[in-house]
């Protein structure tokens, strides 16, 4: 692997929801800098694509929003995750860890 | 990846649509907070960058690298957001609102011919639905099964009591079967005169079988429907309002129904008055001769109810086979006796028969108004060709454009629709202000459910479409080059669109000429029967309906005594100047009783007769309705007694069965249905000969035998008199005089002879006033189609009637370029008019023999009519070619 790869797809929505389950509410800076952090340089993040992936998030009714004050004292929009998306974070890390260690396994036999 | 489980999945995209529709609705706030939000992101990050050491600007080029495209992220956001579809649709939808807005003149056209077209289409479906499909208020009438018999005599019959006994003891399909039969019954008490009232005499179960439940106190018990049990009444919220002012503690009193006392049980609500008009209920039981009904008197209806489980098959195939035992068990009276089981509301509310003109003509308006609003449609495309092209060439495609014209259509509909709602409300109200009080059955409700409003709908965005359509394809076609190079701002037209053009025009001419070939015949036709009614003084005579308690006068003697004193009384009042007495009044909107004649010394066979009505009179039957015998005598008291079987017959009858010889001293016999052919025949005598006057709200005069009343005077008659005062003036004077002899007796129905004509002839004046509006409304259609087609034309081709005028062509020759253009459709539309109205006729006549003879009149009518909306439509036109200037023509772009 690249140490810049891509975020693989369907992946972001994952980390958005750990990032939320593990730090508490967050507003969209927050979040992607705490990915950035996790993924000490291995992942091209443009900020940006954080939003449309919280939007969606949203619209699920995993993650709620409410406007907040940053610790800059400015007006920010703090995420924070449901119970919905702690039900549906559990089930797709479950999921994630299966299918990574499927991959694994085809990778280790030759 | 685990998946969830269904229905969390499905919910999450539940969530998603509605938080998508909201987006749709929010459009504006969340694009603020988005841009708020990306605003604070790239704040934060800049302040860290600075932290980190570097200058403003620096950081915050920094901080928009990390942050990635600004304008992207948007779009991506965006596309996530709404309903992209619907938001273009709405966009689309805002456009067309503005463009029709800017043209006005014809977006108010188009609306106002699809309000016209679609408000009259939604006025008949509202009727049409009311009288034939709603049905009856009754839980699920599907399980409600109505049982009738024929046999080889009578192709319709109903049940006898017996018979339904039998079949009761041994049905096991339904939960219960009930029988009815409708009636009017006097109620009165001490101290209030009595009323009358429409009644049904009906099961106990009945009620309970359609769900009707009482307002207050109970419904008829088992044992109360037995002949000789306590007599019970309920009586209808109405008739509680206006005899017992809402009394409550009126159940459980006695009140006298037909002279006899009864107890009140309960009250039934209004609007429930099965099985139509009824507004009192007596059981079964209390029918005045109920236990002397012999299997063969089969006047009970019966329906009922099927028992969970069972279906109409299995019901229908029950009571055949039970028929069918009865018919072996007694073969004297149910020989070849069949049942027929049918759902109540197919019974009750009968086949489409009669209503198949209405529901042609709301066809034909609403086919009018499309083709209308297909060519101003069509004419618009033509106009808005350069703007087509020029938005084809920047690339717009031929999806988008069609997308945009479909939308315009939707935008007219939808006003249309609206508008025609509202039209049609109004109309529909001034129908039933025209329908005299308590003449249609209870469950006949003119109201808009949602039924006849998604067909309202339907038919709105259908007319728009199917005939939008071909126009948005027309128009999208367009070869851009072309047009773009004609510099024409009046774009091109192609032959496509003139045939299409001249095709709906053809069509719209063609069925206003049809309709209004329908009115112009009905008209004539009525026309020249009017005056056998005029014959007749109507305005100075008052009718009251009276009818003696079967109780009190169980003989025709005691009938008729009661019947001679009262109008002995009524002769010594100076205001009156004659009185009658008769079975039907003149006009009636009841068909009076038929019987098929047969005249002495021609074979029984030899007249294929039409029933003639036989109408039971006294002595001053004509002279009280101002009327002349023109042959032989009038009824005296001796005509009808034993020995005197004496008749009157009308012209109309002569005209038909004997007109070969003269008619006084001739012997007519009227058989009675059904009677076995060794009855002895009675013959009747002919004394007079009296004028045609319609008895029966038809519109032709029929064959007429007058007999004399006081042969068998019946319990219920009319009493005519006439009056040399203000005829309203005689009723409280009729009423004190039938009191004098007997205040049992009920006057009703008091009116004047006209009122009650009127009255009978709502259904026709009714009908009147729907096919004239239907026929107006489409013949305004068709001038305003006409006039669209022929302005249109004469805009397209302002350059060339400029040149040929610069060249010196007169404004006759202009006049004819402009109709010529017309004159093709505006023939084959004639004339195909003309042959529908043929046809129509065909179709729907009531079998009138004379209306032929009122065609060459009709035809001029139409003629007329049909040159004038011609000549309306192309004159402002025509004029405004005319009257061009060639100069400014020619510079007309």
């Amino acid at each position: 692997m690249t140490p810049n790869s891509e975020v693989p797809y369907g992946t972001l929505d994952l980390m958005v929801l750990k990032t939320l389950a593990g730090l508490g509410p967050l507003h969209g800076y927050g979040i992607a800098r705490r990915i950035e952090q996790v993924a000490e340089g291995s992942l091209a993040l443009n900020q940006g694509t954080i939003y449309p992936a919280l939007l969606r998030l949203e619209q699920k009714a995993w993650i709620k929003s409410e406007w907040g004050t940053s610790e800059n004292n400015r007006r920010a929009r703090f995420y924070a995750i449901t119970a919905t998306g702690r039900r549906r974070l559990a089930a797709e890390a479950s999921s994630w860890e299966r299918t990574v260690a499927m991959v694994n396994r085809l990778l280790a036999t030759d | 990846m685990t998946p969830m489980t269904p229905i969390s999945n499905a919910w999450s995209s539940v969530r998603t649509i509605i938080s998508r529709l909201l987006d749709l609705l929010l459009r504006r706030q969340r694009e603020d907070r988005l841009s708020q939000e990306i605003q604070a992101h790239l704040d934060l990050l800049t302040e860290e960058h600075v932290a980190g050491g570097i200058s403003l600007a620096d950081a915050r080029l920094a901080a928009r690298k990390s942050f990635g495209g600004v304008d992207q992220v948007k779009v991506h956001y965006r596309e996530q957001r709404g309903l992209p579809i619907v938001d273009a649709w709405l966009q689309d939808a805002r456009f067309a609102v503005r463009l029709l807005a800017r043209d006005r003149g014809f977006a108010l056209t188009a609306i106002v011919v699809l309000a016209f077209g679609i408000g009259v289409n939604h006025m008949f479906v509202t009727m049409v639905y009311a009288h034939k499909f709603r049905g009856l208020p009754i839980d699920r009438p599907d399980r409600v099964l109505f049982i009738s018999t024929y046999d080889d005599r009578a192709p319709d019959r109903l049940v006898s009591l017996p018979d339904l006994e039998d079949i009761r003891g041994e049905q096991r399909t339904f939960e219960g079967l009930a029988a009815y039969m409708g009636s009017v019954v006097t109620i009165g008490d001490e101290g209030r005169a009595p009323d009358r009232f429409d009644a049904a005499y009906l099961s106990s179960n009945a009620l309970a079988l359609i769900g009707v439940r009482p307002l207050a106190g109970r419904g008829p018990e088992p044992q109360e429907d037995r002949p000789g049990a306590a007599p019970v009444v309920m009586l209808g919220a109405d008739a509680w309002r206006t005899r017992y002012g809402s009394d409550p503690s009126i159940v459980g009193r006695s009140i006298l129904v037909n002279g006899s006392p009864a107890t009140v049980v309960g009250i039934i609500p209004d609007r429930s008055g099965f099985p139509s008009v009824a507004g009192i209920w007596l059981p079964l039981g209390q029918l005045p001769g109920l236990a002397n009904l012999k299997r063969d008197s089969r006047n009970l209806r019966v329906f009922g109810r099927l028992r969970d489980g069972s279906t109409e098959s299995d019901a229908r195939a029950e009571i055949q086979s039970i028929v069918g035992r009865l018919e072996a068990a007694h073969p004297d009276t149910n020989r070849n006796l069949r049942a027929r089981v049918t759902p109540i509301n197919e019974r009750l509310l009968g086949n489409l028969d009669g209503w198949m003109p209405f529901i042609t003509a709301a066809v034909i308006v609403i086919l009018v108004a499309s083709a209308n609003v297909a060519n101003l449609m069509m004419a618009r495309a033509m106009h808005r060709a350069p703007e087509m092209a020029i938005r084809t060439s920047l690339g717009a495609s031929r999806f988008r454009l069609i997308r945009q014209l479909i939308i315009e259509g939707m935008v007219l509909a939808a006003i249309g629709g609206a508008l025609g709602l509202a039209f049609s409300t109004a109309g529909v109200r001034l129908v039933q202000s025209a329908i005299p009080q308590n003449m249609l059955p209870y469950w006949l409700d003119y109201s808009t459910d949602a039924g006849t409003l998604a067909l309202l709908v339907g038919v709105s965005f259908a007319s728009v479409f199917v005939f939008g359509l071909i126009p948005a394809l027309q128009a999208s076609k367009i070869d851009v080059n072309q047009t773009l190079k004609d510099g024409s701002r009046s774009g091109h037209r192609g032959r496509a669109t003139r045939v299409w053009t001249a095709a709906f025009l053809v069509a719209e001419l063609a069925l206003a000429t049809v309709l209004l070939a329908q009115v112009a015949l009905g008209n004539v036709t009525a026309r020249r029967t009017v005056p056998t009614d005029a014959a007749l003084r109507t305005t100075a005579v008052m009718t009251a309906a009276v009818t003696l308690p079967a109780d009190n006068y169980p003989t025709a003697g005691e009938r008729g005594e009661f019947f001679r004193r009262l109008e002995e009384r009524l002769h010594a009042q100076p205001a009156v100047a004659a009185t009658a007495l008769t079975t039907f009044l003149p006009v009636s909107s009841v068909r009076p009783t038929e019987r098929s004649p047969e005249v002495e010394g021609r074979a029984p066979g030899e007249i294929a007769a039409p029933g003639v009505s036989v109408i039971d009179i006294d002595g001053g039957y004509f002279n009280t309705l101002g009327l002349t015998l023109t042959r032989g005598r009038r009824f005296s008291d001796r005509d009808g007694s034993p020995g005197q079987a004496t008749a009157i017959v009308n012209e109309r009858f002569v005209e038909m069965f004997l007109s070969d010889a003269d008619p006084l001293g001739r012997r007519i016999f009227l058989v009675t249905a059904n009677a076995p052919a060794t009855t002895p025949r009675l013959w009747t005598t002919i004394i007079g000969v009296a004028p045609s006057i319609r008895q029966h709200a038809v519109p032709e005069p029929g064959p007429v035998v007058y007999l004399p009343i006081h042969a068998a005077t019946p319990g219920a008659a009319t009493l005519m008199v006439r009056t040399n005062l203000e005829p309203s003036g005689v009723a409280s004077l009729l009423r004190d005089e039938a009191r004098a002899i007997d205040p049992n007796v009920p006057l009703y129905r008091m009116q004047t002879l006209e009122a009650a004509i009127t009255d009978a002839l709502w259904n026709s004046r009714v009908s009147n006033y729907l096919s004239l509006t239907v026929t107006i409304l489409s013949l305004i259609l068709a001038t305003v189609g006409l006039y669209a087609v022929t302005a249109h034309g004469v805009t397209l081709r302002t350059r060339e009637i400029g040149v040929r005028m610069a060249l010196g062509a007169r404004s006759f020759q202009v006049s004819g370029l402009i109709l010529r253009s017309v004159r093709i459709p505006l023939a084959l539309g004639l004339l195909l008019g003309v042959a529908g109205a043929l046809a129509w006729d065909r179709m729907f006549s009531s079998g009138l023999a004379d209306v032929s003879a009122s065609e060459p009149e009709a035809i001029l009518i139409i003629a007329a009519i049909m040159a004038t909306v011609v000549t309306l439509a192309c004159f402002i036109p025509v004029r405004k070619a005319t009257r061009m200037n060639p100069v400014s023509a020619l510079r007309h772009e």
